[in-house]
């Protein structure tokens, strides 16, 4: 008896190549993984937000939305979002754009533009905790770099107690982390820029367009694409700093420095059992407020950058 | 290098040019050759003379700090488990971006946009249920938990860069080889992951690099010091011995010299690695 092509085809289509247990058992490992432990306790964060539980005994209460009302009258909740914007200004108003700045002057011929890179780009290869612990020495009273360096130049005046006055400390365990990384807006501006076709400056100087009018009109638009996903990295990473406040100041003193990050890992850290306030239910809401603070703030900004090209474009 | 925004410049705005680049590299590495400097300096001379060259150059911190402040142990973990988030991180992702780069079916895209959320979860909202977790497979404070939990946070990125490296992988070999009757193990292993050989380099650079210097689930999934990798322990040897700075300051070195070893000689592939989703996104 002869099979018909439909009959074939069913069943090439279920023992060929491709068929679909194939394709499961090759989506099976990563996916798995990734729903385990990625994806589920993403999800399982949502319940355990809900409830009182210190981590440790069976006793788990559910509480409803407590956590969230007692967050908004936390205080420390709410200096935990002003250095999450205190973060976000500095990223902004000074980390993106002297990253473009640096690699605008390295696109111009720059001799030795490969060491100019390694250096910028080093700093981002090394662990926030190291470097946490680097700055820690060069904040540091007695011995430490920057006073160091103030008095030599004269500028004794300047010297604080870095980490631990009030209305300094909170801008001082920010700036390392937006010094390490404004290599990486360097590099990622600079691809942009080499990615401009030629002929568009050529024309640009043809024209005798001031080297100003060359970057408004033919620099920027060409790095416009990068520059919306430069600020959408620095608002998803950058509402809740870690290592550095955790490290240089156990985001102390006085709690002055917590951010939403440094706070849930309070409640959820035991330190070899010395923590004794463990909160798992209420750490667990501050990271479900982190996660929605992040998805809100990036889908912001991805549709901004979308309104803004459909008017450049018209 | 291409000339892209190259412009004839006058002499001083090409000298002020430079002097802006040179005091942007100094702000970077000044700290770093300090920190070098520091490190072999005893802590007396490092009070007298913080900024100088050493009077003596003192290496005994860094025995030091290497078997008494247990480096020894914390660099054998690092190793061990940057090896092992980079060999399963490659394993699981490539296998699955191979199915997303070759073969459409119902769901696949609900399936890849599921994977790719992955970039948006912050680590905070996602601690507690991963401790419960491993606590309850009896893995908790075991180095295996955290090379799996380092590996799946790895996936999304991989199987995005891995997805876009092998769709340009051209498809005549594999057509070939699957009219000759072979079946996906054998397209994959023979075929899709020799030729996605420079893919791989690159992100496995990446993702070393990414595990190295691993914080936060390192120290969450610990139960004592003997998991511990480089970036954990390192802030122990200051409290170790009271204000021991210039001991810190050999752990930092020994901590950074690794990285910067592969940055030198992997610089391409670094930067390829860290800024590709960037890029293409």
């Amino acid at each position: 008896m002869h099979r018909t092509a439909a009959q074939r085809s069913l069943r090439s289509r279920l023992t060929g190549y491709g068929n679909p247990l194939s394709l499961f058992l090759f989506l099976l490992p990563g996916f798995g993984v990734y729903l385990l432990l990625m994806l589920w306790p993403s999800m399982q964060s949502l319940y355990y937000s809900l409830v009182e539980w210190n981590g440790l005994s069976t006793n788990i209460t559910f509480v409803g939305l407590e956590n969230f009302t007692r967050m908004a009258g936390d205080r420390v909740v709410r200096i935990a979002l002003e250095n999450g914007l205190r973060n976000l200004f500095l990223l902004l108003a000074f980390q993106v754009p002297v990253g473009f700045l640096l690699a605008y002057l390295l696109s111009q011929q720059v001799r030795g533009r490969r060491v100019f890179v390694f250096c910028y780009f080093l700093p981002i290869l090394i662990s926030e905790a190291t470097m946490a612990l680097l700055w820690s020495l060069i904040y540091n009273g007695r011995a430490g770099l920057l006073n160091g360096v103030l008095t030599s130049i004269g500028l004794e005046a300047l010297i604080v107690p870095w980490l631990s006055r009030n209305g300094t400390v909170q801008w001082a365990v920010l700036i390392p982390g937006v010094l390490q990384w404004l290599g990486f807006n360097v590099v990622l501006f600079l691809a942009a820029i080499d990615g401009i076709p030629q002929e568009l400056f050529e024309v640009a100087r043809l024209e005798g367009a001031t080297a100003l009018q060359e970057v408004r009109h033919v620099t920027l638009p060409g790095v416009r694409g990068v520059y919306v996903t430069a600020v959408i990295l620095a608002i998803a990473g950058g509402i809740s700093p870690f290592l550095y406040p955790f490290i240089l100041t156990n985001a102390g003193p006085l709690d002055l420095t917590q951010t939403l990050m440094t706070y849930s890992f309070e409640k959820i850290y035991a330190a070899g059992g010395l923590n004794r306030n463990l909160e798992w239910g209420y750490g667990s809401a501050l990271g479900v407020l982190h996660l929605v603070i992040g998805l809100a703030l990036s889908g912001l900004t991805w549709y901004l950058g979308r309104l803004n090209r459909e008017r450049w474009q018209a | 290098m291409s000339a892209a925004a190259q412009r004839l410049l006058h002499p001083v705005w090409r000298a002020l040019l430079y002097a802006a680049l040179i005091a942007w590299a100094v702000v970077d590495i000044y700290p770093m050759i300090w920190t070098a400097l520091t490190s072999v300096k005893t802590n007396r001379e490092y009070f007298d003379n913080p900024f100088g060259l050493p009077a003596e150059w003192h290496f005994q911190n860094y025995p030091d700090a290497w078997s008494q402040g247990r480096m020894n142990l914390y660099f054998l973990n690092t190793v061990a488990l940057a090896a092992g988030v980079v060999l399963l991180s490659l394993a699981l992702a490539s296998s699955t971006s191979f199915v997303f780069a070759r073969f459409r079916f119902r769901g696949s895209w609900v399936l890849w946009t599921l994977l790719m959320a992955g970039f948006l979860m912050p680590v905070t909202t996602r601690m507690v249920p991963i401790v419960v977790f491993m606590r309850r497979l009896g893995l908790y404070g075991n180095m295996l938990s955290i090379i799996v939990v380092l590996a799946a946070a790895a996936v999304p990125f991989s199987a995005f860069f891995l997805r876009a490296y092998m769709e340009t992988i051209p498809r005549e070999l594999e057509e070939a080889a699957i009219v000759d009757g072979a079946n996906m193990w054998q397209v994959y292993t023979r075929i899709i992951l020799p030729l996605a050989q420079p893919a791989l380099a690159t992100l496995g650079t990446f993702n070393f690099i990414t595990a190295w210097n691993e914080f936060t689930m390192v120290i969450l999934l610990s139960r004592s010091d003997s998991t511990f990798t480089l970036p954990v322990g390192i802030r122990f040897l200051n409290s170790s011995r009271a204000a021991d700075i210039t001991g810190t300051a050999a752990g930092l070195v020994i901590t950074i010299v690794p990285v910067a070893l592969v940055f030198l000689f992997l610089q391409r592939f670094v930067v390829k690695g860290m800024t590709a989703g960037a890029l293409k996104g």
